[in-house]
């Protein structure tokens, strides 16, 4: 073939010779080392978010990509069901819990995936303890900081008016009811 | 404006109590006859019992209208060398509460407790917080012991509940 196309599945160094031959005879012209194949670098999954923590829903994260590699695809899974092709998405969590995420990097080396367990936290305002759940024990907490037993912790002063008392244990109450 | 009526008028004056609920009047019916208006909410003190020196006893703290009580906030001071505190503990009408409270540092009682929904009318005053002491051994006989109290109640919206608190003593028998 006059001009053809030729793939190369290794790293290497390659000579290439091209033969030509007519009425008059032949000829070779030779390359060495003409071609040169690196290797392509196989991708590693790498990702940050921020905020990891927060008061929700609503919480909208943004997750950054810190992959390495020749990449050509992400695909995240943000644990709660939803999904992204984009390279640094962001995503609003629509509900409380914790949730893992994980990122697939796909290059021509390869894919590779990194997971993070439990890596976003959408908790309630009143979910002092942010186990995912409002119950006894964030009002239990909210008492204790009231009576001094407990450290001062301002995420306890859910009403907002600078003091935590048993009105801050009230609402967190009413939440769990 | 306040309008003042006497003790036996409850019955007499409910209709018209409903009737001016929506306006501005409030009816007292407690005190009895001074003409000075109603005191706003209920009235809370401890209930104490006499004690010799180095034995327990035993207070509660009353309140005379619990109706719509969802927490409190309760402080105490007292001296501490004359008295201390043993646990403090709800009460049959209070079984359902989330409660802390811390006795230190020494000479001092701090309790809060909530819950979800105000508490139901009750017939006449309720005890809302049972509280054990035992009085120094070198107290004095014929003394008393004053308490100091501090007292936030609040209902469900949740907004403090006006309240006249009583100061209290112990007296050492």
């Amino acid at each position: 073939m006059q001009s053809p196309s030729h793939t190369y599945n290794s790293a290497g160094y390659f000579t290439v010779s091209l033969t030509v031959t007519g009425p008059g005879g032949s000829d070779t012209m030779t390359k060495t080392n003409y071609i040169h194949v690196t290797e392509t670098a196989a991708p590693v999954a790498a990702f940050s978010g921020s905020p990891t923590s927060g008061y929700g829903p609503p919480l909208t994260v943004q997750f950054t990509d810190q992959s390495t590699g020749a990449i050509t695809n992400w695909w995240w899974s943000f644990g709660d069901g939803f999904f992204s092709g984009e390279q640094n998405p962001s995503h609003t969590y629509m509900s409380m819990g914790r949730f893992t995420v994980s990122l697939t990097v796909t290059g021509p080396g390869g894919s590779d995936t990194e997971t993070k367990t439990d890596f976003i936290s959408v908790h309630h305002i009143s979910d002092i303890d942010q186990d995912g759940d409002v119950d006894q024990d964030d009002a239990q907490i909210i008492l204790g900081v009231a009576v001094g037993l407990l450290a001062h912790n301002p995420d306890c002063d859910l009403n907002r008016d600078g003091a935590v008392n048993a009105m801050d244990a009230i609402m967190c109450l009413k939440v769990v009811k | 404006m306040k309008l003042a009526i006497g003790p036996l008028c409850v019955k007499a004056w409910f209709g018209i109590l409903v009737l001016f609920a929506t306006t501005n009047l409030t009816l007292g019916c407690g005190g009895g006859g001074g003409g000075g208006g109603a005191p706003a909410g209920p009235r809370a003190w401890l209930e104490t019992q006499p004690a010799s020196p180095g034995t327990p006893t035993q207070a509660y703290l009353m309140i005379s209208d619990a109706a719509g009580v969802a927490g409190l906030d309760f402080d105490l001071r007292f001296d501490p060398n004359s008295l201390s505190v043993s646990s403090a503990n709800k009460t049959a009408v209070t079984s359902n509460f989330t409660m802390a409270y811390n006795d230190q540092p020494a000479g001092s009682l701090a309790v809060s407790m909530a819950r979800a929904i105000g508490l139901a009318s009750g017939t006449g005053s309720q005890a809302l917080l049972d509280i054990k002491f035992v009085v120094d051994q070198a107290a004095q006989h014929g003394a008393s012991i004053p308490l100091t109290v501090s007292l936030d109640i609040y209902n469900v919206t949740p907004s403090r509940i006006s309240v006249q608190v009583e100061d209290s003593k112990i007296t050492v028998q």
